[in-house]
């Protein structure tokens, strides 16, 4: 079996999920051509179904195929408690805001995040707040994705040396660039021309190619390990007792998971699910209320069989590949290893491999829906074109997702280290940011346009303050070792300290400001005046 | 004098009993895993097929119930009219633009 058959092999499946990908792209874009270009281009026309909002809505980045199993294979099986809140993720992240932002969304006749907070309380420097945070929180996650897309396609390309567990090339050879380069034209490409639904689609798809490649791989991995018990046991050998403790091994002797951050976590998924803005998006963009319910069971039962085994595969794949010194490629790699000595398996290991490509693909594509609506919609729309055509802002639209995708690129050209470090700080800062003033929009009549940007920005300069200073202050010895980490007040994450400061400061403001105008609240939360009618029947 | 939208009721009921189940979660898995987990030193921690048992019985034990727990949730969840489009209203920027150029 030689190296470079098996990469031909997985380079096949993997030009296969680009072609479908982009023919989903194509596919879209006929759809969105129908109605309204910016509301269908951006938000497919309110039409979400419940498979594609219980699968895409909630953080499902790269980081679940490269980050998290790196985290596994280094710590063990303290990642299961690092993950456990996607347990409570389908309940909390449809049912605590999605009915009410999918409603409020309508009466406001928001496309965008900030279109949302803007109209909900009358504030165009709300919106403008929002249209920051969302362009910066959200910036930092593209780059991130854009690396793991690279090392996917470099894993499964001929001759990148993919079986050698030698690492010393390093990663910025001839290969990653040519990666990154097929990535970055493809996933800009498909995303640019479908928009919006080819996000989702091909999100979907790649939600269930996942699903697919972890079951592969599970069966494989474990036996490759001998089964469960002795892989797990052979993991320990390797490292140490720790690999089984709460707390984490660690090769250089840190606490990867203290207490204090294990409760941390159980806040870190479950609000950084509700507050990322193309979760929201998606929440907006759903048919109706039925799909809302749907999409919990179907995520919940989705979450169990994702996680739950890749945390398996990845604590047996430190017992079948025992030294890798580049934890991130841990996937790519036991696909490839695994099949290698199967008929058939260069294909079989080119499946598995698309996973995380998928993931990946999915999350930059979403993320560029988002990122350009910002610019397209809530900058040059509002601001400083507002008598814009629509050729024009069709131009405006592709501009924008071209230019983040090379900025995305050219960012990757040194890339960063950690990138489940960059995901963590992200999700943290989305949800400091939005989730109190999401609430606050959705549940509160009294709450004002000063309480909500108070809220949003309190949260946001929490989380970014508590980042700054982590980064320039001495390793705390807790959590992942990275130089990209916060100061952890008091051993708990920042993440507890940006929503306490939301919403201290959303309560505190909006009592201290002037109560918003009747008409504002009426409009947002009373029953329209024909639903009275309705009413009395039911 | 208002007529508050009975979704906004339901909805913050619902918001409620998720935050419930949460917090519940929450406390019997971060307590549980304190308790059989982190107290003890590593090297008495059971494997049960391979598995620790604090993972068996505070992670995959309570993951299961919040399965199960999220389809009788979706059960109990209300339906409800999620409104109208307003298509014609002013501050649809859009809406206007796209009728003169099409």
């Amino acid at each position: 079996m030689s190296e470079s058959s098996s990469g031909a092999g997985s380079l096949v499946a993997l030009l296969v999920f680009v072609v479908a990908s982009v023919w989903l792209g194509a596919v879209a874009q006929r759809i969105v051509k129908r109605g309204s270009f910016l509301r269908g281009y951006f938000l497919g026309n309110r039409g979400l179904g419940a498979w594609a909002l219980a699968l895409t809505a909630t953080v499902q980045s790269g980081g679940t195929f490269m980050g998290f199993p790196s985290l596994v294979y280094s710590h063990g099986w303290s990642l299961t408690l690092w993950i456990a809140s996607y347990m409570m993720v389908p309940i909390t992240g449809f049912a605590m805001i999605g009915k009410r932002l999918a409603q409020l969304s309508r009466r406001t006749g928001a496309i965008t995040l900030p279109d949302l907070f803007r109209e909900r309380f009358a504030s165009p420097a709300l919106g403008v707040l929002t249209l920051i945070l969302v362009l910066f929180f959200m910036c930092f996650m593209m780059v991130a994705q854009f690396k793991a897309g690279a090392i996917v396609m470099k894993v499964a390309w001929p001759g990148s040396g993919a079986l050698t567990l030698d690492e010393a090339a390093g990663d910025l050879d001839y290969y990653y660039y040519l990666g990154l380069t097929i990535f970055a034209l493809t996933v800009v490409g498909y995303t640019a021309i479908g928009g919006f639904l080819a996000a989702v689609w091909t999100d979907l798809f790649q939600s269930v190619m996942m699903l697919v490649g972890v079951m592969i791989l599970l069966p494989l991995v474990v036996g490759a390990a001998g089964g469960l018990e002795q892989g797990s046991r052979i993991a320990v050998e390797q490292t140490g007792p720790g690999f089984l403790s709460p707390a984490g091994y660690s090769a250089d002797g840190r606490t990867f998971l203290p207490l204090g951050l294990a409760f941390s976590f159980f806040f870190v998924w479950v609000y950084a699910g509700m507050g990322s803005p193309a979760g929201m998006v998606r929440v907006m963009a759903s048919k109706n209320s039925a799909t809302i319910r749907k999409s919990i069971v179907l995520l919940a039962v989705y979450n169990m069989l994702i996680y739950l085994p890749l945390i398996v595969i990845c604590i047996c794949g430190r017992a079948v590949i025992p030294d890798l010194a580049k934890t991130d490629e841990i996937i790519p790699r036991l696909a490839l290893h695994t099949t290698s000595s199967l008929p058939g398996g260069s294909l079989l290991a080119g499946l598995i491999l698309t996973a995380p490509f998928g993931a990946v693909m999915a999350t930059v594509s979403s993320y560029l829906v988002v990122i350009a609506s910002g610019l397209v919609r809530d900058l040059y729309q509002r601001f400083l074109h507002p008598d814009a055509s629509l050729a024009q802002i069709k131009r405006m639209t592709y501009a924008a997702m071209i230019l983040v995708g090379v900025v995305a690129f050219v960012a990757n050209l040194r890339p960063v280290a950690y990138l489940q470090a960059l995901v963590v700080f992200s999700g943290s800062g989305g949800a400091a940011a939005f989730v109190v003033p999401a609430a606050m929009a959705a549940y509160w009549r009294r709450a004002t346009a000063a309480g909500a940007f108070a809220a949003m920005a309190g949260g946001a300069c929490t989380i970014l303050g508590l980042y700054v200073t982590g980064f320039l202050s001495a390793d705390p010895g807790i959590g992942q070792a990275t130089v990209f980490r916060p100061y952890f007040l008091l051993g708990l994450d920042p993440i507890l300290w940006g929503l306490l400061v939301s919403l201290v400061a959303g309560i505190v403001v909006s009592w201290l400001t002037a109560p918003p105008t009747p008409e504002l609240v009426s409009r947002m939360f009373d029953a329209p005046p024909a639903a009275g009618e309705c009413l009395v029947q039911a | 004098m208002h007529q508050e939208d009975p979704v906004v009721k339901t909805a913050r009921r619902e918001a409620l009993a998720a935050l419930a189940l949460w917090i519940l979660a929450m406390t019997y898995t971060v307590g549980y895993c304190y308790l059989y987990g982190y107290r003890l030193p590593p090297d008495e921690i059971r494997l049960i097929v391979g598995v620790p048992d604090w993972v068996l019985w505070g992670i995959v034990a309570p993951w299961t119930v919040c399965t199960l727990a999220a389809a009788a949730f979706a059960r109990f969840l209300s339906d409800a009219d999620l409104g109208q489009e307003l298509d014609d209203a002013g501050d649809d920027l859009f809406g206007e633009k796209e009728s003169r150029d099409e």
